[in-house]
């Protein structure tokens, strides 16, 4: 990321050169890529394992089956099983994200969890995929979703087994508080107030 | 517990769809979303990080210090008609929740106040720092979030965000990027009586846009260039 960085600035300053003009640069914002704690995926995990997929109505399915239709998106039902617990790297470019959690992870143990609050195979930053986004798929993922957040925190302060598991983690905080990235590239604070990017 | 709690979730979800702020401009959503925490013994703070919207809730004692967030922002231009199965805006050309911004910090508030009354009732020590992703479109909150110091003190941290799946993911990947704003300053010349007194900024901008293209084939292949045009000097 950094060296797409430099390479962004000699070319903005060759072209500048080139043509007998000036330029200046402003950094609008950073993400890092994403560094998930295993020990603690595992303890949220077994919690997502717990409480389970949302109920789907008949409703539901039809409306999400509608969506694909009219769409032109491969139908798909709303899934009724959970996914394995997994590794981002595995997923390679399909784990996404821009700056989701990933400078956090870098400095925190965290765990990412993603909840079922829309509909397969609607495209994401896109109109399709808000179509979901006020209706029951969407509070039944948030209920689901919350329940996973709520047990995982409870791990976390109580003695259960889980629990004992990440007081490993709580104190030792692994090699998680590297900020090499951060200084890095963001160079400025506060960041500028804008939002230019459409 | 759960009763109540899943109407207060649809109507934390449905508020903020309606709201639908881009980055940045989140100002309704986080006093909305603010106000419930703040009413249910949370300590607010406001404008961390040197962000007007952003903000920390706190609670608790003691124990473990557990960080609890997702993002809030929208989209620009995908105003949707919620629960209609073809492309409708509320208002043409307004900003949309096109990626389910509007899910993930109801459910880190709905989690974090089920939390806390069990914690309450059973007196368990622990504290609970929320935050909302602001501005995650534009990249523009986290990195700062870390560099002002917000997660000093945090033990751990739980995030989640929108999909179709239901699971937990580990490890190191996803993409890294950068955000930068280039603007070229040229100067100004009477294109007949003396074009050789003048300087073009837009022909940098087309200079910087070939090579840019040129340059790609000699990427790594997990690297990639977007060049958007929005402004010339």
């Amino acid at each position: 990321m950094k060296e797409l960085y430099q390479t962004g600035n000699e070319i903005a300053e060759s072209a500048a050169k080139a043509t007998g003009t000036t330029v200046t640069r402003e950094l609008l914002g950073t993400a890092a890529s994403m560094n998930g704690n295993k020990p603690l995926a595992e303890v949220m995990y077994e919690n997502v394992k717990v409480v389970g997929m949302p109920k789907w109505s008949a409703g539901d399915q039809s409306f999400a089956k509608a969506v694909q239709v009219n769409n032109h998106l491969k139908v798909q039902p709303l899934m009724d099983n959970v996914l394995p617990l997994l590794s981002v790297a595995a997923l390679g470019e399909a784990a996404g994200a821009s700056d989701d959690v990933g400078d956090i992870s870098w400095n925190v143990p965290t765990a990412m969890m993603v909840f079922p609050s829309n509909i397969p195979n609607a495209t994401m930053h896109n109109v399709l995929a808000g179509m979901a986004m006020a209706t029951p798929i969407a509070h039944k993922g948030v209920v689901a979703g919350a329940k996973v957040m709520a047990m995982t925190v409870l791990d976390l302060v109580t003695t259960t087994r889980a629990g004992r598991r990440c007081e490993g983690l709580l104190r030792q905080r692994p090699d998680q508080r590297s900020e090499v990235r951060l200084h890095a590239v963001a160079d400025r604070h506060p960041p500028p107030s804008i939002a230019t990017t459409n | 517990m759960w009763t109540p709690i899943a109407k207060l979730v649809q109507q934390m979800v449905d508020t903020v769809f309606s709201y639908a702020e881009p980055g940045f401009q989140e100002f309704r959503t986080s006093a909305y979303l603010t106000e419930i925490l703040e009413k249910n013994g949370f300590k607010i703070t406001h404008g961390i990080a040197g962000i007007p919207t952003a903000w920390t809730a706190t609670w608790g004692e003691g124990g473990p210090l557990i960080a609890m967030g997702s993002d809030e922002d929208d989209l620009r231009g995908l105003s949707q008609v919620p629960g209609l199965s073809t492309v409708k805006p509320i208002v043409p050309g307004a900003p949309g929740h096109g990626e389910g911004h509007n899910s993930g910090v109801p459910l880190m508030i709905t989690a974090a106040l089920a939390a806390k009354a069990v914690m309450e009732k059973n007196h368990i020590k622990g504290r609970l720092l929320l935050w909302p992703g602001i501005a995650e479109e534009l990249l523009g909150g986290k990195a700062f979030y870390v560099r002002a110091g917000v997660f000093k003190d945090v033990d751990v941290c739980l995030y989640a965000h929108v999909a179709p799946m239901f699971g937990v993911m580990w490890g190191i990947g996803g993409n890294g990027m950068v955000s930068v704003e280039y603007t070229f300053h040229g100067k100004t010349a009477h294109a007949a009586a003396d074009p050789w007194d003048g300087r073009s900024a837009l022909d940098a901008v087309e200079i910087m846009d070939t090579a840019w293209n040129f340059r790609r084939e000699h990427l790594r292949t997990v690297a990639t260039l977007t060049l958007r045009h929005h402004q010339w000097r």
